[in-house]
């Protein structure tokens, strides 16, 4: 499971999942949902902002243990 | 408020502090101690991001909009999600081009292109210009806050003086920091510890400001949230009041952000140029966020709280500072100016620099190319990039004079952000599209970079006042369509989302439709290939291929040094070259081919890019006369003779490649097939920490027991471990050698079971020497492994066997050559190891024994067993009996391959066998001499030496008897020759040691010469003597069994207690003969006491008779003289008759043991001497008692009267022996042991020798009236109280002494 969880934030795919998932996030049309008064505009963005450099913590320790998965060559194939 | 003065000084003491980080960190790198290379000072240099835009600026921002500041630092947390594809990219083209700037980086992937990087220095030159002015309009306004006094309202931009000494301060700490010298590198590892120092009290000292405004003028976020709700500025955070533009602007200072936090020229000089490492971007992936998310979460508390507090909104770009100075804290209010000053000298000095370095590589050296008499600043190139700093500053100080003042920090910003923006599509098309070119890069830019001056710069210099207001409101010549903010008639957008739409759509478009209308140069196709492929193969160098060597190289490096002199002073000029020849091998050299020349060409370009630029340092090695018309030539021929060797044309060749591209995948997949096939493992995986693989064959599959390809890959290698200390072992190792080979490791299948594996495998590296990939293969070997450790270990066993056991152990040749040993032969025999192997086994036997081992040894070769006992010399000369066995070790092949043999040390055994017999001998000798021999005392002695001599093969033995100061020798045997009762001298004997040690005593050497008055030594030449004491009944030495021989030898314990068995034999013997003699005396004594005493009885009745009829006839006749003298006669010799019969009951009379009694010998002497001086003896002769304090208390079981009677003659006979008048002693000497000694010694005539041993017996006398009873009854009365009597004569005479022993109680 845990490698599995490795493997999956190391991917490039996954870091653009993310940014896609930010870009969303940040943006509208869900800005417009939260923005119904600054207190909770305010507490929504640096929460989610939290949550990315978390995420972005853990890829960079993926990163670490399955750094050739960003190779090209490191792809699952037989030889 | 504090004194300008003051704030000068502290801010000039914290630049100082900071240059002396840097000079520190380039001080420690020069020693190869790189602090820099850090990813946490990667990470917070990237915080230069957060100017004092960011500092003051959000504040005012979030005063004004809202939330919408937050939208500058949230783009940059998106982009840095997809850092470690983009960023890690561009690093690696940087590092292969030795790129120093954003221009140059564009350039460099536009065919190294002049006018783009030219182009591109102009678009971030405009484009920063604002933000260095934001920077100096921040620093101005918070000095002029903290030195105004607090009651006087301050006039901005009133201190010019103030402004112009900022500007000259950055200047100086710019060039001190940054551009001290010409780096090819542009690296500048003390700047980027400095800024990261920078950046963290900006962080601290915003924080600092956040936490007092939330906690100390409000109780928190939800205080500060209350308390707005309530108040009329609500509006301004109302979504309403933000309208619907909100969030379109929102997404524009989004995307900005996104490709700011890139693009700017400063976050590409440290992100990119400054990077050491890669591997730095994962860890600034999450710090440098997580940065930005502290230095913003108190930005909406200070605007909420200013303008909560009465402060103006219009001052909300220093409420960070503002706030707490005018609450009074001066201490935070000035560290605050400290964060804020930070924030903008990090950025003024980074953006200076590198806007130096661009603006001399890319404008100034271009024009100095056109410009001939200009040349000579291409010497001076350092000091033409000081110039560009401060040009470069007071620049951005003149535009924050002049236009700064009617814009908002933010706002200036976000015009160079869309400045930079403009650079997107032209590196990102770079570095992600192939067919993106020059020509399409360079309209593509021209038309971002003139939009984003008509929509935004103008309007900002309308702003102003410079232009007029008209050109906005009705377009340039009254034409609605080019209205800046409203072009080609698009409303209903801010001026920024406007202009970033249609800089972007004339940018991209022009970009793409350039890129697709005109074709790639080749070499700008090279370049894009390798610019695409960074990351997968990085840039292979190029092997210098050899060729004709005709160019002759001294020219040529006199052609390149007057090239390099134009940019470096000549040292560093002549340092770059060698270090080029160096890296080709070229420096030995003096002639060189065409190739190696372009190769030589090639390095030159790349240090002179790190200095001037691709572009510039291109197309200075392009226009250099270096390459002569005849070189270029000899190049084109190089290529034409490669085309002719192969015989092709250009097509043909084109062809050719084809075919072999094709061929290779044939290749590699007949590749793939075999190892597919084989039945080793083929794997390859990564060279991680924990490893995973990401190519395996199936045998590798079914060696591991997983069921898939694909399972198994998802395997992490250290689980394939039993041990994963093996791992780290086997990684240290691989990672220090590159490879290993026939590595034995211990694995593990997926169900748990033990294999052994056989590796071998190398390491394939990136070019930065990083580790790419393992290759590897892997046999199973589990079954070998086994049957090798059942090998080894049964190979240790017999080792230790060998090794361990006592015997002797040699393995032969079959020639009885010794090839081993094992050390119980070596501590034996004590030859070393080097003497025995290489020796024949025989060298160590016995003659006998190695006739015997000769005889036996073709036996041994034939019936490969034998068994014989054999002696062996030992190095120190002894012997050693051995039982050997010898086997012969054989095989089919060969036959006999070597000779096992043992020897079990049988030494002791032989001689314990050997002293058996001896002692057999021995016994039998005794056996027989005991049943055998009868006879006299002096028969059994002959016996005696006579078996001994024989039994110890030895010349003399002898018996001898010690008799007062003399050795009466009883018999001895010489030669075989008996000799029989003879008399020597004790004095000169070897025995007389013997006699005082008691014990048997051995003397050595040349007897008649230690005893030269010995007459029986004399006759002989002995060398050895031993003496065993001879002891009767009671201990006492009465002789000795000696033994003597010619040869200097030592008797064995064994030889010594077989001559004490003969001499125990011998007293035993001594003893019966005495014992026998002294019966004999004692029964002819008891027969002569009754004898006498019978004839006493007989006599003494007529006696008595006579002598009543003589006393009456006395009486009668006594008076007739005729008759008188015959009565007397009678009367006298009646009386004689009385005595002589008393005397002779006397001698009959035994003494009965009921009359023995305890008592004191003292006593009993003195008593005796009173006794003695009662008689008529007393009046001749004295009587000198003589009695030491120790006898006082001496007792002796005594007849008291008879005791007396014994001392009482014994007197008597010494005074009639002795002349008249002389003394006679009695003496009680003190004790021996349990025996008291009393000694009668007077000063007579002495007794004869001849007569001394016949004093004792009865009726011997001298003298003529004596009847020689005396003694004899003095002897029996002594034995019967258990002591004895002897008599000898004094030495020196006269005299003699009677010595009496007696038992003491």
């Amino acid at each position: 499971m845990k490698k599995k969880l490795i493997n999956l934030l190391a991917k490039t795919g996954f870091s653009v999942l993310l940014f896609c998932l930010g870009l969303l996030l940040f943006n509208w049309p869900l800005t417009s949902v939260v923005n119904t008064n600054i207190e909770l505009f305010f507490t929504f963005l640096f929460l989610v902002w939290s949550f990315i450099i978390l995420i972005l913590f853990f890829i960079s320790k993926s990163l670490d243990t399955a750094a050739s998965q960003n190779n090209p060559d490191t792809k699952n194939t037989n030889v | 408020m504090f004194n300008p003065l003051t704030v000068i000084t502290v801010s000039c003491l914290y630049i100082g502090f900071l240059f002396l980080i840097a000079l520190w960190v380039e001080k420690k790198a020069s020693k190869g101690i790189n602090i820099g290379n850090h990813p946490l000072i990667y990470s917070l240099s990237l915080a230069v991001y957060c100017t004092s835009w960011t500092f003051y600026g959000s504040v005012g921002k979030a005063a004004t909009s809202g939330m919408l500041f937050l939208a500058i630092y949230l783009g940059p947390t998106l982009a840095i999600i997809l850092w470690w594809t983009m960023i890690r990219k561009i690093i690696r083209v940087k590092n292969t081009y030795r790129i120093t700037s954003i221009a140059d980086f564009i350039s460099a992937r536009y065919n190294k292109s002049q006018g783009i990087a030219a182009l591109a220095t102009i678009i971030a030159l405009a484009g920063i210009v604002p933000y260095v002015a934001l920077q100096l309009k921040a620093i101005i306004s918070t000095f002029e806050i903290i030195t105004t006094p607090l009651s006087t309202k301050i006039v901005p931009g009133s201190s010019l003086y103030v402004g112009l000494l900022i500007v000259a301060l950055m200047t100086i700490f710019t060039i001190m920091f940054g551009v001290r010298r010409l780096d090819p590198t542009e690296r500048h590892q003390g700047m980027v510890v400095a800024l990261a120092a920078e950046c963290l009290v900006k962080l601290v000292a915003f924080l600092a400001s956040g936490i007092f405004v939330t906690y100390f003028l409000f109780n928190g976020f939800d205080d500060i949230f209350q308390r707005l709700s309530a108040s009329p500025f609500n509006k301004v955070f109302e979504p309403e009041a933000t309208g619907n533009s909100f969030y379109l602007t929102w997404t524009t200072y989004l995307v900005l952000a996104m490709f700011a936090i890139m693009f700017l020229p400063r976050q590409f000089h440290v992100a990119i140029v400054e990077n050491f490492d890669e591997k730095h971007i994962k860890t600034a992936m999450w710090i440098f966020p997580l940065y930005m998310l502290l230095i913003n979460i108190f930005v909406l508390p200070i605007a909420k709280g200013g303008l909560l507090l009465g402060y103006s909104i219009h001052e909300a770009d220093t409420f960070v500072l503002g706030i707490p100075f005018y609450s009074g804290q001066q201490f935070l209010s000035l560290l605050v100016f400290i964060g804020g000053l930070s924030a903008a000298t990090g950025m003024i000095m980074i953006s200076s620099m590198t806007m130096a370095t661009m603006m001399t590589n890319h404008l100034l050296l271009p024009v100095i190319e056109h410009v001939g008499w200009l040349g000579f600043l291409r010497r001076y190139l350092l000091e033409c990039r000081w110039a560009a700093v401060a040009v470069y500053i007071l620049t951005g100080y003149l535009f924050e004079h002049t236009v700064g003042e009617s814009f908002m920090l933010v706002n200036l910003g976000m015009i160079s952000f869309a400045a930079v923006l403009q650079f997107a599509p032209v590196i990102l098309g770079g570095i992600f599209w192939k067919q993106g070119n020059r020509v399409g890069a360079f309209l593509g830019l021209s038309a971002g970079f003139m939009i984003w001056f008509y929509t935004l710069v103008i309007p900002a210099l309308v702003k102003a006042g410079w232009i007029t207001e008209s050109l906005i409101r009705n377009g340039p010549w009254g034409i609605n369509l080019l209205k800046p903010e409203q072009l080609f008639g698009l409303t209903g957008l801010d001026p920024l989302s406007h202009a970033l739409f249609w800089t972007m759509l004339f940018n991209i478009g022009l970009y793409v439709i350039g890129s697709l209308y005109f074709e790639q140069s080749k070499e700008e196709q090279s370049l894009t290939e390798e610019f695409m492929n960074i990351l997968a193969t990085g840039i292979i160098p190029t092997p210098i291929v050899s060729g004709e060597t005709f160019i002759n190289l001294s020219d040529k490096k006199a052609a390149i040094l007057k090239l390099l002199h134009q940019y470096f002073p000549h040292t560093k000029s002549q340092e770059i070259l060698e270090q080029c020849l160096i890296t080709l091998r070229l420096s030995e050299k003096e002639q060189i081919s065409i190739v190696e020349l372009i190769e030589l060409l090639k390095e030159i370009e790349k240090f002179l890019t790190g200095s001037i630029g691709a572009a510039a340092a291109h197309h200075t090695i392009r226009n250099s006369d270096i390459f002569t018309p005849v070189e270029e030539g000899e190049l084109s021929k190089v290529y034409a003779e490669i085309l002719a060797d192969l015989k092709l044309s250009p097509s043909e060749l084109k062809e050719k490649i084809d075919y072999y591209k094709e061929r290779e995948q044939l290749l590699e997949k007949k590749y793939q097939t075999l190892v597919e096939n084989v039945n080793i493992g083929v794997y390859r995986k990564t060279g991680s920490p924990h490893g995973s693989f990401f190519q395996a064959n199936p045998a590798i599959v079914r060696m591991f027991g997983y069921d898939s390809v694909e399972e198994f890959l998802k395997v992490q290698t250290y689980s394939l471990y039993q041990d994963p200390q093996d791992r780290i072992k086997f990684m240290e190792k691989i990672k220090k050698q590159g490879y290993v080979k026939d590595e034995l490791l211990k694995l593990c299948k997926k169900n748990g079971t033990p294999i052994w594996g056989s590796i071998t495998a190398k390491v394939q590296y990136d070019e930065y020497g990083e580790i790419k990939w393992i290759d590897g293969v892997i046999e199973d070997i589990t079954e070998r492994k086994l049957a090798e450790d059942a090998l080894f270990e049964s190979e240790e066993r017999l080792r230790s066997f060998f090794n361990s056991m006592t015997d002797f152990m040699y393995v032969l040749t079959n020639n009885g050559i010794i090839v081993q040993v094992n050390p119980a032969v070596i501590r034996r025999l004590g030859y070393s190891e080097d003497e025995l192997i290489g020796s024949s086994i025989a060298e160590f036997f016995t003659p006998a024994s190695k006739e015997i081992f000769s005889g036996q040894f073709p036996i041994l070769l034939n019936q490969k067993f034998i068994r014989h006992e054999t002696d062996l010399i030992c190095k120190n000369g002894s012997i050693i009996n051995t039982d050997c066995t010898a086997s012969a070790v054989c095989n089919d092949r060969e036959g006999i391959m070597n000779i096992v043999v043992i020897q079990k040390d049988i030494t002791k055994r032989k001689r314990a066998e050997e002293s058996l017999v001896q002692s057999l001998e021995v016994l039998q000798s005794v056996y027989n001499i005991a049943t055998t021999i009868r006879g006299s005392y002096e028969a059994v002695c002959e016996h005696v030496v006579f078996n001994l001599a024989n039994l110890l093969k030895i010349a003399y033995v002898s018996v001898e008897h010690f008799e007062e100061d003399q050795i009466r020798i009883i018999a001895r045997i010489t030669d075989g020759d008996f000799t029989h009762n003879e008399v020597t001298p004790l004095e000169y004997s070897p025995c007389t040691r013997m006699c005082e040690k008691n014990e048997p005593c051995q003397t050595k050497g040349s007897l008649h010469q230690l005893y030269p008055k010995n007459k029986l030594l004399s006759q002989y030449d002995f060398k050895t003597h031993l003496g065993i004491p001879i002891r009767n009944i009671s201990g006492k030495v009465v002789g000795a069994l000696s033994a003597m021989d010619y040869k200097d030898r030592t008797f064995s314990e064994d030889e010594i207690r077989l001559i004490e068995i003969f001499a125990r034999y011998i007293a035993y013997e001594f003893e019966r003969n005495v014992m026998e003699t002294q019966l004999r005396q004692l029964d002819r004594i008891k027969l002569l006491g009754q004898m006498a005493a019978g004839v006493a009885h007989e006599v003494r009745n007529p006696l008595n008779a006579i002598l009543a009829i003589t006393e009456a006839l006395f009486q009668d006749i006594g008076d007739n003289p005729e008759y008188k003298p015959y009565l007397d006669h009678i009367r006298t010799q009646v009386d004689r008759l009385s005595r002589l019969m008393g005397d002779l009951l006397d001698l009959g009379k035994p003494i009965q043991p009921s009359n023995l009694h305890k008592d004191s010998l003292s006593s009993i002497c003195a008593s005796t001497v009173d006794l003695w001086k009662q008689t008529s003896l007393s009046q001749t002769h004295k009587v000198k008692l003589v009695l030491p304090a120790e006898v006082d208390n001496l007792l002796v079981m005594a007849d008291r009267a008879r005791l007396q009677q014994v001392f009482l003659n014994l007197l008597e006979n010494s005074a009639q022996h002795s002349p008249d008048g002389s003394e006679i002693h009695f003496v009680v000497s003190r004790p021996k042991g349990k025996t008291a000694r009393i000694c009668v010694v007077d000063e007579g005539n002495g007794i004869p020798p001849e007569n001394l041993q016949k004093v004792f017996e009865p009726f011997f006398t001298t003298r003529k009236r004596g009847n020689g009873l005396g003694l004899s009854i003095v002897k029996n009365a002594i034995q019967a109280h258990g002591g004895d009597i002897i008599i000898r004569n004094n030495a020196p005479p006269p005299g003699c002494t009677v010595e009496i022993s007696l038992p003491i109680f």
